[in-house]
């Protein structure tokens, strides 16, 4: 069944094809005490297995549960996986942080969040070229097109994550706008996988210090319920907030999971507090003054998801229904910028809410076919974000009033047709999806259309090609943003350097893909992955500086490049890999924005280069190192000037972060004689490099080398 | 970061399995071997033939053969039964001596006497069809009953 079928697929040794260009999750049983349900190694050899009990070897997990299991990796593409052991054995303590050694993703820090892209450029800080999808709901903010928490450390708790899929390239033809560059799906864990209680504390640097509690717990065959809870406070590592203002966020956040035969209803919520931020500014010919926030921002995100999973006792069919509602209370945008602009701005204020739905039939059909058909639809709402909205927060007009689009439902269809061939070494797909025109008008409908071919000769060589069509839907924000970008205040009063300027008339940005993927298999132990790509992209949408204006930019952009990847089991006690990326852009035409500009590809390095290990020691301690190295890049030449005082565009150095991270189960043994608690140091940025991984005029710097230490209590 | 191939690790484990198996059925013949048979093009096959001459129940060894081979003590199917060919077993034609394994929910399960699948918490199982070995000549040990999941057929 497509949606789901990987995972079943995978479990009848159906479909090897799509099996082989899925990265499966890697587990260890090592890292979870107790829960042998959580014990999935795709390297384990066949000798290994045949020296088990065979009591030993029934609890053996062999696919991700299928109830986990999402379509995404049912699109054949560039997909990686970051397994849960992974995840617990990283030093990484957020998702885009653990993305960082994914072969064509670059993540940096800019004032507010971390931005994520995928063999992408430009300054836009908002990840909204990539569809962040939490166990497959689409997650992306409404009026900012990326993360909804903005500030914010990260969009979901790692400890709640069973692994990451990654796919690299457009997803459009499932998932609609935002499936851009890629698509992200985090998967969480259910309470039958973990079974367990779990308390964990963490301190470190930026005044770092957060405690965990989570349990999981089967109910009986059938349910299963998991939840967990955080308190963490700490700081974004840049100059602006650690070393300028020393502003410390403070943040909670629950999660609730329950799960029954096919139902599974989960929430999610996120409360934090940033105290604010301030630079002192002077500029020649204005008086001496600072740059400020509010001096509190604060924001709640709440998701509420329920979903539905049945397959006929025959598999010949699958159903799949997903619901969800999410919101976000919160400062508005001008609370960072310019809370002198009004009051109100530095007060939480509804920001709006998604409504989704969606539900797709797969069917399996004569001659090696599977058909899935699905439904979609979303409404959204940019709630009291409007203030800010056409500069008028002190209008009481509606939207309409004011010529502006807040509030829209779009629906969409899609199919996708899957053939295999008899002999099993051939793999095709079609598919495409159409979203309607938005009501109230604001986009027109289009179609995304998705071909690709897999082509397995033996067990260890596999071929792909495909071509596929993407949009980016404006935000609301691009749309409509009207308030002051930047006031300088003095004792006077405020002076506003910049505004958002609004463009009502802003397009979808359009990506056409070709993409070319091998992978060989050399043994059990060594594995090698290529992947090409020719991405061209139409009405990009730019920021126009010096105007701070979204616009479509008249000429194309042409992305090339491609990936390379090694990973190889070298003991039971030693795995490492290596991975090269590249990427060449350039544009068509001779044509520039409103302001005068071609289109300039920033943070777009050319290399990234990810090396790393994990060596285990003995059973109970084990070591990840991880090396990200990134080739130098540009920034936008308007930030030059007031970083630099010099309008010359040149390259920001490249810059290597290596991290480690050292686990130790101590020697405690409980009643069962297991090992409950753990010990877990880390270090990020071991060379204390200090890049503006984002140029903006003040405090942009990363703030170099910083230590963790956490331990953790499990309870059967 | 990973990039595996999944049905390797199924194939693997289900190798394992008919391993397993191997070692808890007892058939009553003189044979100094235990003949499994499957299809060379089975994503199983390349990790059976590390099977070869592995010791099984009553100081036998296995001996890996191909599907059509005519002494089959475990015959495994893992053919779907639209890509059976003509020259394909069909279901319920092999010797009383012989244990077929499927992997596949077809209408003919009832025909093999142990069946593979994977269950909700991804975990690969068996279960056994007790009709179908009534009247075989092989026998199956209490432990390899015990611990098949039959509640599947239900």
């Amino acid at each position: 069944m497509p949606r789901l079928s990987l995972s079943h697929a995978c479990k009848y040794g159906q479909l090897r094809i799509q099996c082989a260009i899925f990265s499966l999750i890697v587990l260890s049983a090592n890292a979870i005490a107790a829960a042998p349900s959580l014990n999935v190694d795709e390297e384990v050899s066949l000798d290994s297995l045949l020296t088990m009990d065979f009591e030993d070897l029934i609890d053996f997990v062999v696919v991700a549960p299928t109830k986990s299991g999402t379509r995404l990796g049912d699109t054949p593409g560039a997909v990686s996986v970051i397994s849960y052991d992974q995840i617990q054995r990283s030093s990484a303590r957020s998702i885009p942080e653990l993305l960082r050694s994914i072969p064509g993703v670059n993540v940096r820090w800019n004032p507010m969040v971390q931005t994520i892209d995928v063999r992408g450029f430009g300054s836009n800080p908002f990840t909204s070229k990539i569809l962040i999808l939490i166990d497959g709901i689409p997650y992306n903010s409404w009026n900012k097109g990326g993360f909804p928490q903005h500030p914010g450390f990260d969009f979901f708790n790692l400890n709640n994550v069973r692994h990451i899929e990654i796919i690299r390239g457009p997803g459009s033809a499932l998932y609609g706008e935002n499936a851009f560059n890629g698509v992200i799906n985090i998967v969480t864990l259910s309470g039958d996988e973990v079974n367990r209680t779990k308390i964990a504390a963490q301190i470190g640097d930026r005044q770092t210090r957060s405690a965990t509690l989570t349990h999981g717990t089967a109910l009986g065959e059938n349910a299963s319920v998991y939840a967990s809870v955080r308190g963490l406070g700490s700081q974004i590592p840049t100059e602006l907030w650690v070393d300028e203002s020393g502003a410390i966020a403070e943040a909670t956040d629950l999660f609730v999971k329950a799960k029954y035969k096919g139902l599974t209803l989960s929430y999610y919520q996120l409360d934090d507090e940033f105290e604010g931020f301030s630079h002192a500014v002077n500029i020649p010919g204005l008086p001496p003054g600072e740059f400020r926030s509010a001096d509190k921002i604060e924001q709640s995100v709440r998701i509420a998801s329920l979903k539905y999973e049945y397959e006929s006792p025959d598999e010949s069919w699958s159903l799949v229904v997903n619901g969800s509602g999410s919101s976000r209370d919160g400062s508005h945008c001008a609370a960072c910028h310019s809370p002198t602009q009004d009051a109100e701005f530095a007060a939480s204020d509804d920001h709006g809410y998604q409504e989704f739905w969606s539900g797709h039939l797969a069917k399996r059909l004569l001659g090696g076919h599977e058909l899935l058909v699905g439904l979609e639809s979303r409404n959204i709402d940019a709630g009291e974000h409007t203030q800010e909205l056409q500069n008028s927060p002190l209008l009481p007009l509606a939207p309409t009033q004011l010529g502006i689009v807040a509030e829209y439902r779009k629906n969409a269809v899609y199919v996708q047709d899957q053939f295999v061939s008899e002999n099993r070494q051939w793999r095709l797909l079609a598919g495409i999806r159409y979203d309607e025109a938005t009501s109230p008008f604001l986009f027109e409908g289009n179609f995304f259309p998705r071909f690709s071919a897999i082509y397995q000769p033996s067990d260890r060589l596999t071929f792909r090609a495909g071509w596929g069509k993407a949009a980016r839907y404006p935000s609301f924000s691009e749309l409509y943003q009207a308030s002051n970008f930047l006031n300088l205040e003095f004792s006077g009063g405020h002076i506003t350097l910049s505004d958002f300027e609004p463009n009502g008339g802003l397009k979808p940005e359009f990506i056409e893909v070709f993409d070319l993927g091998l992978q060989y298999q050399f043994n059990d132990d060594l594995n090698l992955r290529l992947d090409l790509f020719r991405n061209r992209v139409s009405n990009s949408i730019v920021i126009a500086y010096p105007a701070i204006r979204s616009e479509n930019h008249p000429n194309d952009a042409v992305v090339t490049g491609g990936e390379i990847e090694l990973r190889q089991k070298v003991s039971d006690s030693l795995t490492w890999y290596f991975n090269w990326s590249y990427q060449h852009n350039r544009q068509i035409g001779k044509q520039t924005d409103s302001a005068g500009n071609a289109i300039e590809f920033t943070y777009a390095p050319k290399h990234k280069i990810n090396l790393g290990g994990n060596w285990r020691h003995s059973e109970h301690i084990q070591t990840t190192i991880d090396v990200n190295w990134k080739d130098k890049y540009t920034a936008p030449s308007f930030w030059y000037p007031i970083v630099f005082g010099n309008p010359t565009v040149f390259s920001l150095s490249g810059f290597a972060y290596v991290n480690f991270a050292t686990s130790w189960d101590l020697p405690i043994t409980n009643a069962d004689g297991r090992r409950n608690l753990s010990l877990n140091i880390s270090g990020r940025n071991l060379l204390d490099e200090r890049p503006y991984e984002t140029l903006t005029g003040f405090g942009g710097r990363v703030v170099g080398r910083e230590f963790y230490a956490s331990v953790s209590l499990q309870f059967n | 970061m990973p990039i595996g191939d999944n049905s390797a690790l199924i194939s693997k484990v289900k190798t394992a399995y008919l391993y397993n198996i191997a070692k808890f059925v007892s058939w009553p013949d003189d044979a100094r071997e235990v003949v499994l048979c499957l299809d060379d093009k089975s994503p199983l096959y390349p990790f059976a033939k590390e099977l070869a001459n592995k010791p099984v129940a009553n100081d036998r060894r296995l001996v890996i053969a191909n599907r059509l081979a005519s002494h089959c003590h475990i015959v495994f199917d893992d053919q779907p039964p639209e890509q059976e060919t003509a020259l394909s077993y069909k279901a319920g034609s092999w010797r009383p001596i012989t244990l077929a394994i499927s992997d596949q929910k077809s209408a003919q399960h009832e025909k093999y006497a142990i069946q593979f699948f994977v269950d909700e918490n991804g975990r690969l199982q068996f279960s056994i069809n007790m009709d179908a070995i009534t009247d075989a000549e092989y026998r199956i040990s209490s432990k390899l009953l015990r611990l098949a999941r039959n509640n599947r057929l239900d």
